[in-house]
């Protein structure tokens, strides 16, 4: 028995080695692949930035940088991710707002942000990568609890083998020039998968997508980047398939409690179905007109500079390091 | 739960933990291994534990009721009440809802209309397998071929032991049940020989099993839209999955009874390898082949009278057989052509046994062998159509498309390749085939290989498995439907 035992341990301890190098070599391919939205916006530094828009898709696909920065001459980025909940908007405006140099924020909350019903709520896969950081540690944490991360930190191929799906394990670089080409825009006009459809749902705050929301007001305040909240256009279809009472009012409480800017644009085009391919994002005809009024109210208000100077519909000068 | 599930990752070490620890108290390690197999059974739906408790029970004394008289009346009568409880058991189970829709139909042929309504059962994991363990015991003991056992916690682990309670193989209690009477102690060649098997166990479930069931489920699916050679390779990935699936779970289930200290019977002896119909089910699911063939085959006259005798021996053999994997036509229908095909070779060609090992000695088969395993296995294939499709309109429209597509086009073949990703799969059936080929030639041995190359294999294949099968939902065996 105990030579059994002796060899069984043996072989476990040499199959976790032998794993945890592969993982290792994997992991550091990970993040240079900058064609994904998350290590490209991570892999930002040194920028100075006017305008940063945050959010889900429903900021990446709905607010084409390029357009307000051919207007006002500025420098924007659009870090709206696909799929992203409010853990992840504020792991990315973190890491936006530390290596950067940021004016304003403009924040795309919105029903999707706070009931947090993205099939990954919190992408930890993408975050595991990145574990040397306090705040992404504690938003692990937070998330999927501290015996799931132990146990990650323990036997690091495990997220490579519950995430496989979600991984290239062999994949090739990539430098990110299709964000860079887009300042992190992107624009659909159709679905991304034609056969599917909206199933009802009624949308309800998450306590823990409020916390993360809160964080990324405190956040911004911290850094002293101005915040403007906004919500971008619905459709009227979309009542057909959910409800979201809670959702829109706390979004007004929230902007109420921290004093900050709410442009509600739900109702912008509420009736022109005609500018969007599915219940919740605009088409790049809706992005062009979308952004044009963004534009028009960004150059009504004093967006504060990066350096901290009170501009009014003229920002900086554009530079980019990297 | 899954052998390939995390519970069962935990469930394994405890249970090995604690029978061992009790050194060799046989009673306490048989009390150890029943609580843990109605944990292991119990983990799927708690009232499964009623039937298999109940069965064990009534099985148990009528064992003993039969040993005590020495009436022959008698002894038949407490017979035929366990072939009634357990045989009622598993057709009220399995196939009240078959027989009632179908009564209910050919009524309605006739003109009558009867309200018959269907019930709503679920099917127990494996109800199968451990009924018809329990009647070899009660029909052994019967034919005086052993004693009942007096040790109602041997009989009681006996049925319930968990390696091959839900999907065998079909233990004879003349075989299984004197172990639970023996001691056991921990032989070290035993347990490095169960874990290869569980290893490679492994490797056909969820490996070439599970990579065959993803083609395989597609192409039947979506059949009316693919051409004549996919279909055929349809057929070719079912015989894979099935095979890697079944005989992946038997593989298992004697690794995990060799760590525990028994030995199960061998219930698969590479059975693609073989030349004909017959050799085919001598070396498939022995464990049921030999079940029928010695309590039913053999009392019906088996093969003592005339060739019709013995064609409607077959015929009925194999019919029970296939319904005895599930309350449908197409099982039936299953067992009906494999009956239709190896009464030829039976009747006409007259191999004889034919038991030895293709190509014994040799690693190239020769011609004549090639062919002959080829065209058997085209047959078997072309019974598993019916063996998998959902009815049998669905087997004979997926057959009469696959014949005339091919027919028509039979330049596809080229095409069904360049198409579809087979690659992973084929590849996967591939190294399978090949390493079934060298285990059946004599000059080659694993143990002969140089010990780095040797752990390099187990490595390699335990790396493959826990990275594919860890965080996989698990897929289930498709044997814990019957």
């Amino acid at each position: 028995m105990r030579v059994f035992l002796g060899k069984l341990i043996l072989f476990l301890t040499v199959f976790t080695l032998l794993n945890t190098v592969f993982a290792s070599i994997v992991d550091d391919d990970l993040t240079a692949n900058r064609r994904n939205k998350y290590h490209w916006v991570c892999s930002r530094g040194g920028n100075t930035y006017d305008i940063a828009l945050v959010g889900s898709s429903r900021v990446e696909m709905t607010v084409d940088p390029r357009l307000i920065d051919e207007a006002l001459n500025t420098n924007s980025i659009n870090i709206g991710v696909s799929g992203g909940g409010a853990g992840d908007q504020y792991l990315l405006t973190h890491h936006l707002l530390t290596q950067n140099r940021v004016g304003t924020v403009l924040y795309q909350i919105d029903y999707l942000t706070l009931a947090s019903k993205f099939t990954y709520d919190f992408k930890d896969y993408i975050w595991l990568s990145y574990t040397g950081e306090p705040e992404v540690r504690e938003a692990l944490i937070g998330h999927r609890g501290w015996m799931h991360c132990l146990a990650w930190k323990i036997f690091p191929f495990l997220r490579l083998m519950e995430f496989s799906s979600q991984y290239q394990l062999f994949q090739v670089e990539n430098d990110g020039r299709y964000w860079d080409e887009r300042k992190g825009g992107q624009q659909r006009d159709t679905p991304f998968a034609p056969e599917s459809q909206d199933s009802f749902c009624v949308y309800r705050p998450v306590p823990l997508a409020i916390e993360y929301v809160r964080r990324t007001f405190d956040l911004c305040k911290k850094n002293r980047v101005r915040l403007i909240l906004f919500q971008a256009p619905l459709p009227a279809s979309l009542d057909n398939v959910s409800q979201f009472p809670e959702c829109t009012a706390l979004i007004e409480e929230l902007a109420a409690e921290y004093g900050l800017e709410y442009w509600n644009d739900s109702a912008l085009y509420r009736n022109r179905s005609e500018l969007f391919y599915d219940n919740h994002h605009l088409n790049s005809e809706g992005v062009r007109q979308f952004t044009a009024v963004l534009t028009a109210r960004l150059s009504q208000i004093s967006i504060i500079s990066p350096a901290g100077i009170q501009q009014s519909g003229s920002p900086s000068t554009a530079t980019q390091s990297q | 739960m899954l052998f390939h599930s995390l519970e069962f990752f935990v469930f394994f070490p405890v249970v090995f933990a604690c029978y061992w620890a009790l050194g060799t108290h046989r009673r306490l390690q048989n009390a150890v291994l029943l609580i843990a197999s109605y944990v292991f059974y119990g983990w799927w739906d708690v009232r499964f534990l009623t039937l298999i408790f109940a069965s064990s029970c009534f099985d148990f004394l009528a064992g003993m009721a039969i040993e005590k008289t020495d009436s022959q009346p008698k002894r038949r009568y407490i017979l035929v009440s366990s072939l009634v409880f357990n045989l009622g058991l598993l057709g009220y189970f399995k196939y009240f809802n078959f027989f009632a829709s179908e009564l209910k139909a050919a009524l309605a042929d006739l003109g009558l209309s009867l309200d018959f309504t269907t019930l709503n059962i679920i099917l127990p994991v494996g109800i199968s397998f451990y009924t018809f363990q329990t009647l070899s015991y009660t029909l052994d003991v019967y034919a005086g071929r052993m004693r009942a056992t007096r040790d109602p916690l041997a009989f009681f682990t006996f049925v319930a032991f968990f390696p091959q309670l839900v999907a065998g193989p079909i233990e004879r209690a003349s075989h299984l049940l004197p172990q639970f009477s023996e001691n056991h102690e921990f032989s070290y060649p035993n347990a490095v020989a169960g874990c290869r098997l569980i290893l490679w166990g492994f490797f056909k479930k969820v490996m070439v099993a599970d990579f065959c069931a993803e083609q395989a489920n597609r192409i039947f699916d979506q059949y009316t839209a693919l051409g004549g050679w996919e279909l055929v390779l349809g057929t070719v990935f079912f015989a894979f999955q099935i095979y890697g699936d079944f005989s992946g779970y038997s593989d298992i289930a004697r690794g995990l009874s060799k760590l525990l200290g028994f030995d199960l019977m061998h219930n698969f002896a590479m059975p693609y390898f073989s030349r004909n119909v017959a050799e085919f089910w001598r070396r498939w699911h022995i464990s049921l082949s030999t079940w029928f063939r010695d309590y039913l085959f053999i009392p019906l006259g088996g093969s003592r009278g005339s060739r019709t005798m013995t064609a409607r021996n077959l015929l009925i053999v194999f019919v029970v057989s296939g319904l005895w994997h599930g309350a449908n036509w197409t099982f039936i229908a299953w067992g009906a052509l494999n009956a239709v095909f190896i009464m030829p070779v039976l009747f006409i060609v007259h191999p004889g046994r034919q038991s030895d090992l293709v190509a014994n000695g040799r690693l190239v088969p020769s011609l004549r062998e090639s062919i002959q395993m080829l065209a058997t296995f085209a047959v078997i294939c072309f019974a598993w159509i019916f063996f998998r499709s959902e009815s049998l309109s669905h087997a004979t429209a997926y057959t009469s498309r696959m014949i005339s597509e091919c027919v028509n086009h039979p330049g596809g073949v080229l095409v069904a390749f360049r198409r579809y990703r087979f690659e992973p799969a084929l590849l996967l059936i591939i190294s399978l085939l090949a390493t079934e080929w060298l285990s059946r030639w004599n000059s080659f041995s694993f143990d002969r290989l140089p010990l780095p190359i040797r752990w390099g294999l187990y490595q390699l294949t335990f790396s493959i498995v826990v990275w594919f099968s860890l965080y996989r939902k698990p897929t289930e065996f498709i044997y814990f439907q019957f």
